[in-house]
């Protein structure tokens, strides 16, 4: 009888104290972490981003329009956890033109993402 | 399986009496001696409480057992836009208001059943709701020191802790009964650990009200088998308990934020209350007849306060039942029962004050302003034109502090009865439509476009296939019919002769009138309504479930196939719940069918074994011969009621986020089959 009481009260007892080991107040673990399995889900730290002060509109090779050509900007990541998405945007307000490209980020610790935005 | 398994050896172990076994096998060795510790006076509350909400150790398995099922496939979260109100009203009611001034959950305020008053939103079913405040309190209490997202899996794995436990004491082998329960509960709790996600503790409110629905399902499968045990014994009443809860949509609904679950709790618990009014008591008895009595009126006077119309036809069906055959009416009687009936409705009275200003006036009458089609509209031109000549004299003579409250009790009448009038019109008229709420369904114009275009609407048969046993019951009444009708003319005249003054009915042939009296009130109550959109199960009807299976018990020819060939029917349950839900897995991945064609699969597949049980079940009253067909074919029509359960849960109606993260494992995997 003892032995089975012995087994009931460690089992409650194991089976309470890791949902507060991994609660608010002691927090040890955290044992229910959003998995990071979609793209999208996670999260970059992210040391510098370099983007390009300039972008230039250049005479398309023979045709009237103009390509608007943007150069890549660079991102130093330190540390990547799942699959976050990198997206560049650029918007020209005068003249309503507004493009955005988004790609995920892969997980080395040092990423470098090219972009050759779109023509226009 | 192991209930049922319990179900052989309990007789024999725990021997005489359902009452006895609770009052003494409670404590383990402790030697009472004269001056109660501490730890005495817990175990005699603790035996006290097993005996008022679970009548006994066995009934404490079924409970469990009830719990551990439901948690399987329990989503956390929203299920239809109703839920949403009862959600922002508990949570308004837990901030300390019962105006509601903020959609916490859903979009706006602007959903169904909630009701503007004065410029003031309020919920309804506000019964359910202050039932759920104490789990709402303690889960956030858990939720401030435990991650939230395991205190579901951790109270899951306690009640399977206790229910190995107490499963191990009633089967007699209480050492591995807990070892058992204690390894399983540890393996179950290691896994759902292992694929964890976080639970916002937004969503407490929500869980609040599941648990409190769960809780009351579990009450109420419970109270079926308290109910049968004394009716017939306990082995009837473990089985029907089982087939309620695993084998129909009462499991369906156990885990959803809606009245249903709550109702058929509290009818239950009239019916029992209504028979062991009718018992001779024993002296160890906690509560006398009488005071049983009592006690179903202020269930009724309680279930006022969880939605007054279905109250209201409960409340009937009682007087109907209860007052012709009583022991006695005298005086004193009369007096407890309106004294406690008065008492239970007291909180109903008081919410409807604090919210209307009347207290005639509940949330739900207020909210038949914005839909004028249901039946309140009905109902108030039929009380009206009932009210005239006699009655409006009479409010004329009486003087203003009398006349308003009868003014008010006619006109709530008329809504009421109203719906009764429209419901037994709508049964002459069209009884067509009965084929539409209880055989076959299918692709119903309107009803399956409100149903976001899909053929999810499920007739009681094709919901649950093991109703079809009620055929039974039919073929007994013919049966005694025709006996009636060839021996009348003498029988008649002795009977009557013998029956001078109150009719004299056994207790469980009362219990078996208040069944029938309570599915005719709800069906007159909801017929001129359905079939409609929303419904899945007819849950409407809800009630009727718990009350076919009782009926199913009652009748002598399958309890004796039951009773013989229970192995032949259990383990036909078990291979078709493991092997028909695979197939039916297989069906809808291999078809690539959609929600509602996954849905009708389910349906044609319920009423051919339906059709095939029922005619066994209504042999079974003329010869023994077919007995074990009829135990197979009940047990697959309770497998396809269990396989609709759980893929119901898993596969088809995903949503929110599952309360044991390893049957969200799981149903990812259904999901990408």
């Amino acid at each position: 009888m003892d032995r089975s009481r012995l087994a009931v009260w460690g089992t409650v007892l194991v089976i309470c104290s890791v949902p507060v080991l991994s609660g608010p107040v002691v927090g040890l673990v955290d044992l229910t972490k959003a998995p990071l399995d979609g793209i999208g889900d996670g999260s970059a730290t992210v040391d510098a981003v370099e983007a390009p002060d300039t972008a230039r509109f250049d005479r398309a090779l023979s045709s009237d329009s103009y390509v608007l050509k943007v150069p890549d900007a660079r991102i130093h990541v330190a540390a990547i956890e799942g699959r976050p998405l990198v997206s560049y945007k650029i918007s020209i307000p005068a003249m309503s033109y507004s493009r955005a490209t988004t790609t995920p980020a892969g997980s080395r610790s040092r990423w470098r993402a090219r972009r050759s935005p779109p023509t226009g | 399986m192991t209930a049922s398994d319990a179900v052989g050896d309990s007789d024999a172990a725990a021997g005489d009496s359902v009452a006895g076994d609770a009052a003494t096998g409670d404590t383990p060795a402790d030697d009472h001696v004269a001056n109660p510790t501490l730890g005495d006076r817990f175990s005699t509350v603790r035996s006290v409480a097993l005996r008022v909400f679970v009548g006994d150790r066995l009934g404490l398995v079924v409970f469990l057992g009830m719990l551990a099922f439901v948690a399987l496939y329990w989503r956390v979260g929203i299920f239809i836009t109703d839920n949403y109100t009862l959600a922002n009203a508990l949570v308004a009611l837990a901030d300390g208001h019962l105006a509601v001034e903020e959609a916490v959950f859903g979009p706006d305020l602007e959903t169904p059943g909630m009701v503007l008053h004065e410029g003031a939103r309020y919920g309804r079913n506000y019964g359910q709701i202050v039932f759920t405040l104490p789990f709402l309190w303690g889960l956030e209490a858990l939720a401030a020191v435990a991650d939230p997202g395991l205190i579901l899996p951790m109270l899951w794995a306690l009640v399977l802790v206790a229910l190995g436990r107490e499963s191990g004491r009633v089967l007699g082998r209480p050492s591995l009964g807990t070892v058992v329960g204690a390894v399983c509960a540890l393996v179950a709790f290691a896994v759902n650990v292992a694929v964890a996600r976080p639970l916002t503790p937004r969503l407490l409110p929500v869980a609040a009200l599941q648990v409190s629905a769960i809780v009351a399902t579990a009450l109420a499968v419970v109270t079926l088998y308290r109910l049968l045990g004394r009716v017939h014994d306990r082995r009837t009443g473990v089985a029907a308990a089982m087939v309620v809860g695993l084998a129909t949509p009462v499991g369906f609904w156990a885990s959803l934020p809606k009245r249903h679950a709550v109702v058929v709790a509290l009818a239950l618990g009239i019916c029992y209350a209504l028979f062991r009014s009718r018992q001779s008591p024993s002296p160890d008895d906690l509560v006398s007849p009488l005071g049983f009595r009592a006690i179903a009126y202020g269930l009724v006077g309680l279930s006022t306060w969880v939605h007054g119309g279905e109250a209201f036809g409960i409340f009937l069906a009682l007087i109907a039942v209860d007052v012709p055959t009583a022991r006695s009416n005298d005086v004193r009687s009369l007096a407890v029962l309106g004294a406690v009936f008065s008492v239970s409705m007291i909180p109903f009275f008081v919410t409807n004050v604090l919210i209307s200003g009347n207290p005639l006036q509940p949330p739900r009458v207020l909210s038949s302003f914005q839909y004028p089609t249901s039946g309140a509209g009905v109902g108030g031109s039929t009380g009206s034109a009932g009210s005239g000549g006699l009655v409006p004299s009479l409010i004329d003579v009486l003087p203003p502090i009398l006349a308003t409250p009868v003014i008010a009790v006619l006109d709530r009448g008329g809504v009421f009865f109203g719906e009764f009038i429209t419901g037994a019109n709508t049964l002459a008229s069209d009884p067509g439509r009965l084929y539409r709420v209880f055989v076959r369904g299918g692709d119903i114009k309107g009803v399956s476009r409100l149903n976001l275009s899909q053929t999810i609407y499920l007739t009681v048969l094709e919901a649950a296939p093991i109703v079809a046993g009620v055929t039974a019951a039919y073929a007994t009444g013919g049966v005694r019919l025709s006996q009636f009708v060839h021996r009348a003319p003498k029988n008649l005249v002795t009977r009557l002769r013998s029956r001078s003054g109150a009719f004299k009915m056994s207790p469980a042939v009362t219990v078996d009138a208040f069944v029938v009296a309570l599915a005719t009130s709800f069906l007159l109550m909801y017929v001129s309504e359905l079939p409609l959109h929303a419904q899945l199960t007819v849950r409407y009807l809800h009630p009727f479930y718990p009350l076919a299976v009782y009926g199913i018990a009652r009748q002598a020819p399958l309890r004796r196939a039951f009773g013989t060939h229970w192995q032949a029917g259990l383990w036909t349950w078990v291979v078709g719940v493991l092997l028909g839900s695979q197939l039916f897995v297989v069906v809808v991945a291999a078809g690539s069918l959609g929600r509602g064609e996954a849905v009708q699969v389910h349906a044609f597949a319920g009423l051919a074994v339906a059709g095939v049980f029922a005619t066994l079940a209504a042999t079974s009253v003329f010869t023994d011969r077919f007995d074990r067909a009829t135990a197979v074919a009940g047990g697959l029509a309770g497998a396809l009621g269990t396989d609709f359960l759980l893929l119901s849960g898993l596969l088809y109606f995903q949503y929110g986020q599952y309360a044991l993260p390893a049957a969200g494992w799981v149903a990812d995997l259904l999901a990408t089959a």
